[in-house]
């Protein structure tokens, strides 16, 4: 099967064609929205990555930002610094440039002034979105799309509707020979045995296992009871009991196919199929992972009880605006809320859908939205916050 | 009448798809919504809240999905209400 995408020349395949200003650090957000402020059609990518990480967080942000930096659905960047960033804008627009995307670096430190970046800066960008204006869509085969799924405000209608749905539009993707990603190690908790029986072999297996058991070592050595934060009060308000139930739920969102590997934060799958991704954050920090792993699009799936803050999250439910949100939600107890969603499952809680037929809603929902239809997040553009790079300690069980 | 969905057949549990009141006789449906039994409800439960389908012992496992989600706390006798007041967690013992 295919869809209308954008071929780039390292032979991926963007489903939008963005031009993005990446600051190298926190210190050079105010030039990048400066540059990107003028600049029609230009998206700056504001972001925490303060000088005060060290080691692994360093590491993480710098995969992080290179890796939004080359995602198919970014046509160009380029990346502006201040000079004594961390990482160097030079050397993130070079680490971009192995993706043979056109990107480029200023910093205050080679070009003088915060004026003179931003002239100089904005020449580049005002030139990319103009460049980007001349590339069409192509039919493209599907086997080229990384769908990123993650699910938030677990309920008990979550496991009936939204994830097993999820999972069945997952199962089509990958029978087309596309990618899967799912992540969150906290939400495998009790939930590790049973998703290893899937793994491709043995050593699979046995890594998925590892990570949890490590998170779960880490979590007793820190002195916590996860079981004073996991489920969350709005989970057993949705009859969920215990972390276990939450988890057995929530991989249902990666389907019946075979788990072909477990990622680290940011890292690229090496072959098709699904892939599990070590790492538990806010639902951000888990898109960018996906995002920077080279996920063109995702999947969020709301389950109930959804509080003002659901709402809010609707305008940048990714917090990146480079990779479109499929928004689904599970419960017929929220039916009001429906218009604020991509897909509605709840019908397969009342009885009247059956999940084959959402997932198959929602297979079809990702090829069009691939193809160039707007998600209801897409048709929002007022609120952005900066994006929340995945960093050890804080939010580790979020 | 209202109905419950047994999601594997090795469950001892079963999800509310809706409100249900005490005293209320509920069918048990499987994931195809075919009728397995019925059974009365001890007490309410909510919506997408979990009713007991046997006699669970304190101490023994809590089944849903065909998999363990923690172990009754105290007695739980069929047609009751399951969550935190009777079940606790395995993990971080």
């Amino acid at each position: 099967m295919e869809f209308m995408g954008y071929p780039r020349k390292d032979g991926s395949v963007g489903i939008r064609n963005h031009v993005v200003v990446i600051p190298a650090s926190s210190c050079a957000n105010e030039l990048a929205a400066t540059i990107a402020a003028d600049v029609n059609g230009a998206i700056p990518l504001l972001h925490d990555f303060y000088c005060i990480r060290v080691g692994l967080d360093v590491e993480w942000a710098v995969k992080t930002l290179v890796g939004l930096g080359a995602n198919p659905n970014v046509h160009s960047a380029l990346v502006v610094g201040i000079g004594c960033d961390k990482r160097t804008a030079e050397d993130l627009a070079d680490d971009i440039s192995r993706y043979k995307k056109p990107v480029e670096a200023v910093s205050i430190s080679s070009q003088g002034t915060f004026d003179n970046v931003v002239e100089k800066g904005q020449a580049f960008v005002r030139s990319m979105v103009r460049e980007a204006g001349k590339v069409r869509r192509e039919p493209c085969d599907l086997g080229k799309l990384t769908l990123g799924v993650k699910c938030g405000g677990s309920h008990a209608t979550s496991v009936l509707a939204g994830n097993p749905a999820t999972g069945k539009a997952s199962d089509l993707l990958i029978a087309s020979g596309g990618t899967v990603i799912f992540s969150e190690t906290a939400e495998l908790l009790g939930a590790a045995n049973v998703l290893a029986k899937r793994a491709v072999n043995q050593d699979v297996g046995r890594r998925l296992v590892d990570v949890v058991s490590s998170m779960e070592a880490e979590i007793k050595r820190a002195g916590v009871d996860i079981r004073g934060s996991e489920p969350t009060p709005a989970n057993i308000r949705g009859g969920l009991t215990t972390i276990e139930e939450k988890s057995l739920g929530a991989i249902a969102k990666s389907g019946t196919t075979p788990l072909m590997g477990v990622l680290d934060y940011a890292e690229k799958p090496k072959d098709k199929g699904l892939y599990f991704m070590d790492g538990s954050a806010l639902t951000v920090q888990l898109f960018l992972g996906m995002a920077a792993a080279g996920a063109q699009i995702q999947i969020f799936i709301y389950g109930g009880d959804l509080p003002a803050r659901f709402r809010a999250l609707l305008a940048c439910a990714s917090g990146l605006r480079t990779l479109p949100t499929l928004k689904v939600l599970s419960s017929p107890e929220e039916i009001k809320e429906k218009d604020y969603f991509d897909v509605y499952a709840g019908d397969i809680v009342e009885g009247s859908e059956s999940i084959d037929d959402v997932g198959e809603r929602l297979f079809n929902e990702i090829i069009e939205v691939s193809s160039g239809k707007m998600t209801i997040t897409e048709t929002r553009s007022g609120y952005s916050e900066p994006l929340s790079l995945y960093a050890t300690g804080g939010g580790l069980l979020m | 009448m209202k109905e419950t969905i047994m999601l594997n057949s090795k469950d001892n549990v079963a999800t509310a798809l809706k409100q249900i009141n005490e005293n209320e006789q509920v069918a048990v449906v499987s994931s195809s919504r075919e009728v397995i039994s019925k059974l009365q409800a001890k007490q309410e439960i909510p919506f997408g809240h979990k009713i007991s389908l046997a006699e669970i012992k304190k101490g023994e496992p809590v089944i849903k999905f065909g998999e363990r989600i923690g172990t009754a706390s105290q007695n739980i006798s069929v047609g009751e209400y399951v969550h935190v007041h009777n079940v606790e967690s395995d993990i971080g013992k």
